[in-house]
Formats: structure tokens, sequence, C-alpha cells
């Protein structure tokens, strides 16, 4: 009797280890990630003055490790004529503030698709600061006025 | 008769001992719970660009989709909504994709919009799937 006692205990005291090891195994890769910057918006240009009827197409960042190193602009250029564009990307972190700037300013001959070409910002930031992206296009009369 | 409960009484006292034991060993890997203290993964959303499709090279043009690059810090599976807007209108595009620390460029299609001045709005939202 005795024994047949100590060894439905002895089962328990395993089944209990069995328990204890398996029964609190929480997978936590599971664990959703928390949301630190969860989203970006992109402003692309479109203007309405005068000759000045271009429009932003693309914008694509270039990084160097995370930094935000430069930027490629495609835009649309309506008016035939050889004229000035200024374009400029403003990089916006959480609060709406400009962080950092783009700019590149040259001319721009014929109608059609064109890219300005964007290969430095100041000052230099890391892509996860970056919570706006704006794409400025606008005409000028001198580059370097 | 205590005698014999005594081997019972230590075969018991022997199972809490392991069981506590057990329990301890197996609650370190959890500190997560409660504690607040081990690590969570927090991920950033990096889109790296952002292009739009439009139906004609006219001034009053409509944008009827597009394309972004995106990443993210921490490798999974997302739900990536892009809304773009321009004007007062705007449309909305879902879908379910893999993200990782390499861009993946999302093509998108939207029910044609007006691309008006001053311009479009593209918002991409990640959260995890």
């Amino acid at each position: 009797m005795r024994t047949a006692i100590t060894a439905l205990f002895l089962f328990l005291f395993v089944i209990t280890l069995l328990m204890a090891a398996y029964s609190v195994n929480i997978p936590l890769v599971s664990v959703d990630p928390v949301a630190a910057k969860p989203e970006m918006v992109y402003v692309l240009d479109k203007n309405n003055r005068g000759i000045d009827r271009n429009e932003v197409r693309s914008v694509t960042l270039t990084l160097s490790g995370t930094t935000v190193s430069g930027a490629k602009v495609v835009f649309y250029k309506r008016n035939p004529a050889i004229y000035s564009i200024r374009t400029t990307v403003l990089l916006l972190d959480e609060g709406g503030s400009t962080i950092s700037t783009g700019t590149v300013c040259e001319s721009y001959l014929g109608s059609g698709l064109r890219d300005a070409t964007i290969t430095g910002f100041s000052p230099p930031v890391s892509i996860d600061e970056v919570y706006r992206v704006n794409v400025e296009i606008a005409y000028v009369v001198d580059c370097f006025a | 008769m205590v005698r014999s409960l005594l081997p019972l009484l230590l075969v018991l006292l022997a199972s809490s001992v392991a069981y506590a034991a057990a329990l301890m060993a197996v609650s370190g890997d959890i500190s997560q719970l409660g504690g607040g203290e081990a690590p969570v993964s927090r991920y950033h959303v990096r889109v790296l660009s952002a292009s739009i499709t439009v139906n004609n090279n006219g001034f009053n043009n409509q944008i009827t989709g597009g394309s972004v690059l995106v990443a993210s810090t921490v490798p999974g599976t997302y739900v990536l909504t892009i809304t773009v807007s321009s004007g007062a209108a705007s449309r909305t595009y879902t879908t379910t994709v893999y993200l990782s620390s390499t861009p993946t460029t999302i093509s998108f299609t939207v029910t044609p919009l007006p691309y008006t001045a001053p311009g479009a709005t593209i918002t991409v939202r990640a959260e995890p799937a």
C-alpha cells in the first residue's frame, strides 16, 4: 500500500515538473512590435502660377547608412520655354518642423518629364527622424539671385 | 501512523521545492510580463520613395496609382495603408506585406482622383498584421 502511494506521488511529481516546464512557455516572438514611427508622409508639389504649372511625379531619397544623403525628384515640365527651376526637398520631424533641407536649381528646356538630383542635405539627419517629406519645385528667374 | 506518512510528506516537500525551482527557472525567461523591462521591438517605417502615375500630361490630369519603396527596422508582416489625397479627394489602398530592412516596392492603383494644385499628399502607414 505504502509503495503504491509513494509511486503515485512520484508520478504526480514528474507530471508537475512537466507542467511547470511547458505550461509557462509563453512564445515571446509573437509579441507585436511597438510602433516608434508607423508612418511617413510625402507631399508632392503642383504649381499653378503663370508659366509655372509644373508638377512633381516622384521623389526618391538616397541613404548613406541611415542618413539621408540625397534625393532624386522627377517632375513634369509643361511650358516648353527654357527657364530655371529650383527644387527643394524639406525633411520634417514628428512635430512638423523642418529638420533638414536639400535644394538644387537648374535650367530646363522643353516640356516633358525632367529630373532634379539633390546631392546633399543640411544638416544630416537619420531617416528614422523624418516623418514628412515635402517636395517643392518653383520657377525662378535666376538660380543665383 | 506518523512513521508511515513520513515518506509521503518528504515526497510532497520535495515536489513543492522542485515545482518552485522549475517555476523560477522558467519565469526567468518571461520578465517581459508585468515588469516591462524586456526589450520590446520598436519599429520605424522607412519610406524611401513615393511616386504617382497619372492618366495624362494635361494640367487637369488625374492620379491613377503609384508606388512606394518601403522598409521597416523590425522585420515582419504588416498591414500597409497608402492614402493619396489631392484637393478635397482622397483614395486609400491597403495591402498586407512582409517588410524588412531591405526596401520593398509596393505598387498600387486607385480610383482616379484629380491631381490639383497645390499638390498631392501620400501617406504610408504600416501596422503589425
